[in-house]
């Protein structure tokens, strides 16, 4: 089933912030399992995508990785802590969890009471509290919003506020299951440009579960899952570019993907990997001016 | 929106009493109720009405927003006095017919019933108009933290009771949004009578309590990624501090109750 697989050398453990060990999971009540074998490391540092169908068992990935699901059969790691029952807390900790709909998330009646929210879970004293929850709303550039109540923000307001909750825990990973799938362009081109920003400014593992080929191709890897397998994990443009693997797994194409497969139909040979929008271009133009 | 109706008649006038504590406040009400039941003379219902003037004064919040409070029970006040008025025994006899009769007992009666209503009402208004349900949500939590003593889940109520006040608006706007869309379909939520009108909420009210139900799973899930355990000890942002005039307020109620007491024997 693996058609690629580049993942860490094995045992060496040291680099990898989550490791996923022979994971298979089956919900209580189904025949099927809806993860089987997975086994992944994911390198610190990195923005990862896990894309593949509805239903393959992206999301329930994701949950396994935060304890949010208890595990049949196999092992996950989070920053060399074994996901277990007694240790959930630290877990938690460690991975702040962005879900899809805004609204459904937002707890507390304020900006400022809802980052609070984690704040009062991990026993933060309350002398800490407002500097860290002014230090994650300025993160994600929402203080001047910190008295509002959340009927007064737009969906992508209030992602940035719950990104906002999570950095304020001081996490590690961050988890987005299709967090930007409700927005509007613009928000979602904020939450986008938040994300890259703190991958490189501040260094986080970020794991992105998305349904947009556009959004998959901003990230280091992608992970492919279909039918609760592991299909494929490699660099980006590698595996966003293979339209014939996309296209087998019944996924959309990147924009610039879809071009080359037209040229390629009609006779003109492309380059195998994933290019983005810019580097089509300069292709295109050296295209064009070796013709003449 | 209209969140007024669910968020009380709140108004931002930063008064003192204002910045009370909402435990003084929440205790200043509800002995001010028992204490309008010990009023039994003139002297008495004097002494409470330029008390109760005195904190709308100090509230800075125009008589006319304590009127709206009144005004919308003033049939129940008023048919309370009726029944006082035609049906109490006692004192001198002045008009009868049948079962219904007047005397002057029944007369001074009805007229502090009256009263006594709209003094209960007016304390509570003072209390909404310068609480928030957020503050007032705080002051129940700390003032029945005691409870938690007998296993009563107190902080998991609070956590209820703060996760419903969050939850209002968002459940109205969708109620709103449910309705547009059957009103675009021809539905026409006021025609009909009483019994016609309730069967055509019912398409509304479906899709609402499905939406709701998978929002509550959604937030369940959202609660424990970021740690919270029913039950466990957790630390609290926002903190309750009684201050000097909270002191201070406190010993003007019990100038009040000695007060009151003394003119009662006169
Ligand atoms: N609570 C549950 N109980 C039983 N089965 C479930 C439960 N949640 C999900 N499943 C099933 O597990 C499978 C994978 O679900 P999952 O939500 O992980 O998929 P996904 O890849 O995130 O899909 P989508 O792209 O639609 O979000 C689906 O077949 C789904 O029906
Ligand atoms: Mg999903």
């Amino acid at each position: 089933m693996l058609e690629y697989y580049i993942g860490m050398t094995k045992g060496a453990g040291s680099l990898a912030i989550v490791s996923v060990k022979d994971l298979t999971f089956t919900y209580p009540g189904n025949s099927e399992p809806t993860l089987a074998h997975i086994s992944l490391d994911l390198p610190a540092g990195e923005w990862i995508t896990i894309i593949g169908p509805n239903g393959s068992g992206k999301s329930t990935l994701a949950r396994l990785i935060d304890g949010l699901l208890p595990i049949n059969s196999g092992e996950i790691y989070v920053d060399n802590i074994p996901v277990k029952e007694e240790n959930l807390h630290a877990i938690h900790q460690r991975i702040g969890f962005v879900f899809q709909n805004p609204d459904n998330q937002f707890v507390g009646t304020t900006v400022a009471d809802d980052v609070a929210f984690g704040l009062e879970n991990h026993q933060v004293s309350h002398e800490d509290m407002p500097f860290r929850i002014k230090q994650a709303l300025n993160d994600v550039d929402m203080v001047p919003y910190a008295k509002k109540e959340p009927a007064y923000l737009s969906g992508g307001q209030k992602q940035r506020v719950a990104i906002a909750g999570a950095l304020s825990l001081r996490p590690k990973v961050l988890i987005f299951d299709e967090a930007t799938s409700m927005l509007d362009p613009e928000g979602r081109q904020k939450v986008l440009k938040l994300l890259a920003h703190l991958k490189v400014k501040k260094g986080f593992t970020i794991l992105a579960i998305s349904h947009d080929p556009s959004e998959a191709v901003l990230g280091d890897k992608v992970i492919l899952l279909d039918h609760s397998h592991l299909v494929a994990y490699g660099p980006t443009n590698q595996i966003m570019g293979d339209s014939e693997l996309l296209m087998k797994h019944r996924l959309g194409l990147p924009f610039t993907t879809q071009l080359k497969e037209q040229l390629q139909e009609n006779g003109i040979t492309v380059p195998k990997e994933y290019q983005s929008e810019e580097q089509m271009m300069t292709w295109l133009n050296q295209q064009l001016s070796s013709k003449k | 929106m209209n969140s007024k109706v669910f968020f009380g008649l709140y108004v931002p006038t930063n008064s003192i009493l204002h910045r009370l504590d909402p435990r003084m406040k929440i205790i200043a009400c509800f002995w001010y109720v028992v204490i309008v039941f010990l009023a039994n003379n003139v002297l008495t219902n004097v002494l409470l009405g330029l008390f109760l003037l005195f904190l709308i004064w100090l509230s800075k919040v125009s008589l006319k927003m304590y009127w709206q409070g009144i005004k919308p029970l003033m049939w129940v006040i008023l048919l309370t006095a009726a029944v006082q008025l035609f049906f109490s025994t006692g004192g001198q006899p002045i008009w009868q017919w049948h079962f219904l009769n007047i005397t002057s007992l029944g007369i001074i009666q009805s007229i502090y019933l009256i009263f006594r209503f709209a003094f209960i009402i007016t304390i509570s208004t003072v209390l909404t108009v310068t609480t928030t349900t957020l503050q007032l949500a705080a002051g129940i939590e700390s003032l029945l933290k005691p409870l938690s003593y007998l296993k009563v889940p107190v902080s998991q109520l609070a956590m209820m009771l703060s996760i419903a006040l969050r939850f209002i608006p968002t459940i109205m706007d969708e109620i709103q949004t449910i309705m547009d869309a059957q009103r675009a379909r021809g539905m026409d939520f006021s025609a009909g009578n009483l019994f016609q009108r309730a069967k055509r909420l019912v398409p509304v009210m479906i899709p609402l309590f499905v939406s709701s139900f998978k929002r509550a799973d959604d937030l369940a899930l959202a609660m424990e990624a970021r740690g919270y355990q029913p039950g466990a000890p957790r630390t609290a942002y926002r903190q309750l501090r009684w201050h000097m005039n909270d002191n201070w307020a406190f010993l003007t109620y019990v100038v009040l109750t000695v007060a009151l007491i003394v003119l009662r024997q006169i």
